[in-house]
């Protein structure tokens, strides 16, 4: 059945769509690090940060991949909590997955967002993706010398950030849940040096 | 001027600046959810020191890591550390990292570059 004929239930839609992803894990050739899948805290997001670094210290990963994959998991998820949706009853569902495979390590993250932000933050993403390492570096220097914090106490970085520690392009899926709401999945790469 | 004392956190640094030992100190990890409002305390704590005359201020950052939003918040402390510069105040910033960390020692230069302020980079 297509999703638009169940538009009523976007958790529901949302929990579908986490148990694919999560299936589709399963089958890969990866190592699991770390999974979540409910309502992130703020105390959460700091034990995941925690998490993941000392069980990627456990697999042998280097300082800077470790730094880099928890600098990439801090900025997404204090973007979801700072700006993801709440679902009609109130719950701020976010999934995140950290695999391992031969190439890297790979974060990814879903939640819900208004289905009319779609457009500002898909064009956000695809500029920077278009971006060299130089231009990125330029643009990153112009919003953190021009920062301005938002009302929502966001500094515009997010994003640039992500990119600047993952070194590869922003992976990005949207998917509508019904009720005006969709599902925006972020993947960032970090390839093993 | 009493000193200024904010204990490290899971996500907060240790920050300690007290004129009288002359230690000026922030340490450890910055990645608050809500960067301006801890930053806020330094920022009210910088505006209202006045350095005494001729004073030479050492301020010592080691951090493990930032958060793009307390990016903007340690600028605008180095910003409020860099106005005593107009009382005659000489101002060094040490900047320790660890040894292999270069993107810590980026984000020092690029504070360098955008403020004019002496910067000293110590690897760990």
């Amino acid at each position: 059945m297509p999703y638009q004929e169940q538009n009523t239930d976007p958790q529901g839609a949302f929990d579908t769509y986490y148990q694919g992803v999560l299936s589709a894990t399963k089958e890969q050739q990866a190592d699991v690090v770390v999974l979540h899948f409910g309502q992130m805290s703020k105390e959460r997001v700091n034990d995941i940060g925690f998490e993941v670094e000392s069980r990627m210290r456990d697999l042998g990963a280097s300082k800077g991949s470790i730094k880099r994959v928890f600098s990439i998991i801090v900025e997404t998820l204090q973007n979801i909590r700072l700006h993801g949706e709440k679902d009609p009853k109130g719950v701020q569902s976010t999934y995140l997955i950290v695999k391992k495979d031969e190439k890297g390590y790979c974060v990814t993250t879903g939640n819900l967002i208004f289905e009319e932000n779609v457009p500002s933050i898909e064009s956000r993403i695809k500029y920077i993706n278009q971006l060299d390492p130089e231009e990125l570096k330029d643009y990153y220097m112009q919003v953190l010398t021009n920062g301005e914090i938002s009302h929502k106490g966001g500094a515009g970085l997010g994003f640039i950030t992500i990119a600047m520690k993952s070194k590869n392009n922003l992976n990005y899926r949207f998917k509508p849940l019904g009720d005006g709401l969709s599902m925006f999945e972020l993947e960032s790469f970090v390839s093993l040096n | 001027m009493q000193k200024l004392f904010i204990e490290e956190s899971k996500n907060g640094p240790q920050i300690l600046f007290d004129p009288e030992a002359n230690n000026y100190s922030v340490t450890g990890r910055s990645f608050p959810e809500n960067a301006i409002k801890f930053y806020e305390p330094v920022f009210d704590w910088l505006e209202s020191f006045s350095p005494p005359p001729n004073a030479e201020l050492n301020f010592n950052f080691e951090l493990y890591y930032i958060s793009s939003s307390s990016l903007i918040s340690l600028l605008e402390v180095l910003r409020k550390i860099n106005n005593f510069k107009i009382n005659g105040t000489s101002i060094k910033i040490n900047w320790r990292y660890d040894d292999d960390d270069d993107d810590m020692r980026k984000i020092g230069e690029d504070f360098m570059n955008v403020l004019g302020l002496p910067f000293e980079f110590i690897e760990n």
